[in-house]
């Protein structure tokens, strides 16, 4: 395959480059040791394909005999005004430069529907929360705080991972990608878990210092990583806020 | 004939390893990377795209002859290249040339004497 695309590469070059160095290029591709070498030699042979037709060398060549009639040491000029590339050239030229544009638009609509996923080092922003605690104290927390946590957060990770937090009543509700509606219980700080449970838990961590949030929820020993997507319809507020 | 040589100085970096390599003997290009790397502490690495980009205007030039393939070669495919006379005489003054500056640098690197008052 690699060798497939590097007589690809080659075969773009200008003739007379390829009819001269074509085979031996190739000769030293052959005599690679491994794939990594190979890959280097075809970011090469692009790098040497777009040199070889950005700078042709009947420019060159006219460029170094032009060299040789400096006098002195004083620097000598060629111009290229009378240079006329051929038909051939233009041709190849013009159909590069349309792969190109075509490869350039098809990898940009590639990324659009695509996101590309960066996996990045899991950093603990908040101690877990003990979990042991009795879920006696179950406090209802004010709307307008609780409004500010609702909404949609999803996962940057392949396997699609969404949640949805609802305040309701005083309360949070967390829903995650094929499970079923949980209620959460007030932990302490920002912490919070899931009613009934002594593993599975939700922090909220902010990145400036107004909301959106970013969401931790740990289930099962497993902690995912969602960003705030879409803030969802907060109720009308409550006039009067009950605590237990 | 000199006034002629230094209308091809100064070689480029790839340039002046490709004819230092070729200095001793008659090499193809995949011996004259290894050459190259060589000769150079496996600091410089010389790209096949590059060898060949350069080799093509030495040849113009005329500092390099293409020999063709060598009888009794592994791969068929390689072409020896040789040093020509005025690549020898062109290596030759880039020397000189690199001489001075070394020696203009390494003065310039003494340090300073105190003057007297």
């Amino acid at each position: 395959m690699l060798r497939r695309l590097y007589c690809v590469l080659l075969r773009f070059h200008p003739v007379r480059f390829r009819s001269r160095f074509g085979e031996e290029m190739l000769s030293i591709f052959d005599a690679a040791a491994s794939d990594a070498n190979r890959v280097a030699l075809l970011a090469d042979a692009v790098f040497s394909l777009l040199r070889q037709w950005a700078v042709p060398s009947e420019y060159r060549q006219g460029a170094a005999e032009a060299a040789l009639w400096s006098v002195d040491g004083s620097p000598a000029f060629y111009t290229f005004g009378d240079y006329k590339p051929s038909p051939s050239s233009l041709i190849a030229g013009t159909t590069l430069a349309a792969i190109v544009l075509c490869a350039v638009w098809l990898a940009s609509q590639y990324t659009w529907t695509h996101p590309v996923f960066v996996p990045m080092a899991t950093v603990q922003f908040e101690p877990k929360p003990n979990l042991g605690e009795s879920e006696s104290l179950d406090p209802r927390i004010p709307m307008n705080i609780l409004s500010q946590y609702a909404g949609t957060y999803a996962s940057s990770h392949p396997s699609g991972f969404i949640a949805t937090v609802t305040a309701e009543d005083g309360r949070l509700a967390v829903q995650t990608t094929g499970k079923p509606k949980t209620r959460l219980v007030w932990v302490n700080g920002i912490a919070f878990k899931f009613l009934g449970s002594k593993t599975d838990w939700v922090t909220f961590v902010r990145y400036s210092q107004h909301p959106p949030y970013i969401l931790i929820v740990c289930q099962a020993g497993n902690c995912v990583t969602a960003h705030f997507e879409k803030k969802l319809r907060a109720p009308a507020p409550e006039k009067k806020v009950h605590f237990h | 004939m000199k006034e002629n040589l230094s209308a091809f100085l100064p070689l480029s970096p790839a340039a002046l390893h490709i004819l230092s390599s070729l200095a001793g003997e008659d090499l193809h290009g995949y011996a004259i990377m290894q050459q190259v790397r060589r000769q150079s502490g496996g600091q410089y690495k010389l790209s096949p795209g590059t060898l060949y980009d350069n080799l093509q205007k030495l040849v113009e030039r005329r500092l390099v002859q293409e020999l063709g393939h060598k009888p009794g070669d592994d791969d068929p495919r390689r072409r020896y290249y040789r040093l020509s006379t005025l690549g020898r005489a062109v290596l030759a003054a880039e020397m000189d040339r690199l001489e001075k500056v070394l020696r203009e640098a390494r003065l310039r690197l003494q340090p300073a004497k105190p003057r007297r008052a």
